[in-house]
């Protein structure tokens, strides 16, 4: 079952690519191939990147950031939403200005972010951070205040105290939520250090695109695009690998 | 020891409880229960049984009355069993039973659960999650979890409802047995007349949140159903019982 499975995905994964590349052919042909070039020609810059190492340093700067700036999420979000979670005093007051904060789009910090810490790492670091923040945040807010009743009765019953509660039920019970903003927010935050880089960074791939677009290497763009894209499917892969290990009770295994 | 058998561990006098002015769900229940005594609550759905545990247990106040408990030194004062298990998913059996423990000493702690896990035949089962559990060994957990705290008084929410004929049968069996060993007062809430009958001492009718009538159940211990399924005194009492609660329900309509 799993090889004829495996086998059905690399049958549809070929054909679709089969489509794209064919669709993108037609469409290079007809425009010009400055504006959108052919799909060897993006192919043989893509190599070209990886076989002259140039591509890597700009890989390592933005994964860097990325892994930085959601590792500094994930501590902050979870731990803001496991306090307020859990403490109906605080909850009513902070909230609100979460709610507030939530609906600006990560880009609108960029100019703000700029002020603040110029440009460079410190920005970047910063827009990740706001990017994986929130959906971190709301999922393990939304997960500790799903703790079911019978919980809160069993809690009650065998007179837990506030860490036996935490460690014993609320946190196991809301790791799934954790790591269903995890899958979120690493995306997010991949999205977030692209675009940080090309306006306020002086590597990674994101002014790597910026650069290339300078220069007119459309080539070049469309290539580092896709590398941007293979990177956020690993780191995407990477996170649900996590998952698979971590919530052992779950329906994974 | 005459002091303690002639006071009531649990003395509930006047209780009444109405979680908004409109409806009254006990109003103005008494009733005592002695050390090693059974008292069972019979009643149809919605008769108040299970609001009268969660009062009992601490986990809701009543608006007024009071309920005084008359509690011995080493034991903690009650433990509740629910019709849902309520087992965390991420623990062991092991593990779930321990969560009994946590607010109390270790050592004492795992002699009561190595002697919990032979007298419930939990040996087998220990390290499996509750998901690689039947529906009757989710239940012994739960019932060897209520059992390791020693509880003088043990609340049992219609824990075999769920169970089919055959597990239901064994369980009550293997519980019964323990109560009657260990001296244990229990208060069971059920709307099987059998299984009432089974475990009584004393029977309680809640109809309308009033207790309406009181049965003295004087049948031979130790109580195993293939004897006790032919008994003259059981099957007349079950007649008299099935009789009371249908008369009643005429009645109401």
């Amino acid at each position: 079952m799993t090889v004829i499975r495996g086998f059905n995905r690399v049958k549809y994964l070929g054909v679709s690519l089969l489509i794209l590349f064919f669709v993108w052919y037609i469409l290079a042909v007809i425009i010009s191939s400055v504006i959108l070039p052919k799909p060897l020609q993006v192919l043989k810059v893509f190599l070209d990147l990886f076989l002259s190492g140039q591509i890597f340093t700009h890989i390592y700067a933005s994964v860097k950031r990325n892994i930085i700036g959601f590792l500094v999420a994930l501590v902050m979000g979870s731990g803001t939403a496991y306090v307020l979670g859990l403490s109906k005093k605080l909850e009513p007051y902070i909230t609100p200005i979460f709610e507030l904060l939530r609906p600006i789009p990560p880009i609108a910090w960029i100019p703000l972010a700029i002020l603040w810490f110029g440009i460079g790492d410190n920005s970047s670091y910063f827009i990740i951070f706001v990017a994986a923040f929130f959906p971190i945040f709301t999922n393990v807010y939304f997960g500790v205040r799903s703790v079911p009743n019978k919980f809160i009765r069993l809690r009650q019953g065998y007179k837990l105290n506030g860490f036996q509660n935490f460690v014993h039920i609320v946190f196991p019970f809301s790791l799934p939520y954790l790591l269903t903003g995890c899958k979120t927010s690493i995306g997010f935050a991949w999205m977030a250090v692209i675009a940080a880089e090309i306006i306020a960074a002086h590597s990674g791939l994101g002014y790597f695109i910026e650069i290339s677009r300078v220069l007119v290497q459309t080539e070049k763009v469309i290539a580092v695009m896709v590398v941007i894209g293979i990177i956020g499917y690993l780191l995407h892969q990477i996170v649900l690998y996590v998952e698979k290990r971590l919530i052992y009770w779950g329906e994974y295994d | 020891m005459i002091k303690e058998h002639n006071l009531p561990c649990l003395e509930i006098s006047k209780l009444t409880y109405f979680p908004d002015s409109k409806v009254n769900v006990l109003n103005n229940l008494s009733f005592e229960l002695y050390k090693g005594k059974v008292t069972v609550i019979l009643g149809s759905n919605g008769s108040g049984k299970t609001t009268l545990i969660n009062l009992i247990a601490g986990f809701i106040r009543p608006n007024s009355g009071s309920i005084k408990i008359n509690q011995n030194g080493n034991e903690s004062f009650s433990s509740v069993v629910f019709q849902d298990p309520v087992l965390l998913d991420w623990k062991s059996s092991y593990d779930n039973i321990m969560v009994g423990l946590l607010s109390s000493s270790k050592n004492v702690g795992n002699q009561m659960v190595e002697k919990y896990i032979e007298m419930l035949q939990l040996d087998q089962h220990i390290n499996k999650l509750p998901k690689q559990l039947s529906g009757g060994f989710k239940q012994r957990v739960a019932i060897a979890r209520a059992l390791v705290v020693n509880p003088q008084l043990l609340l049992l929410d219609e824990p075999f409802s769920a169970l089919d004929v055959y597990s239901k049968e064994k369980l009550q069996e293997e519980l019964y047995d323990i109560v009657c060993k260990e001296n244990k007062s229990v208060i069971l809430v059920t709307h099987d007349i059998s299984e009432a009958i089974f475990f009584a001492d004393n029977i309680l009718i809640l109809e309308n949140g009033k207790i309406q009538d009181s049965f003295n159940v004087e049948l031979p211990k130790p109580r195993k159903w293939t004897k006790l399924r032919n008994f003259p005194a059981f099957i007349k009492l079950r007649e008299v019982l099935r009789k009371r609660l249908n008369v009643r329900r005429n009645e109401n309509e």
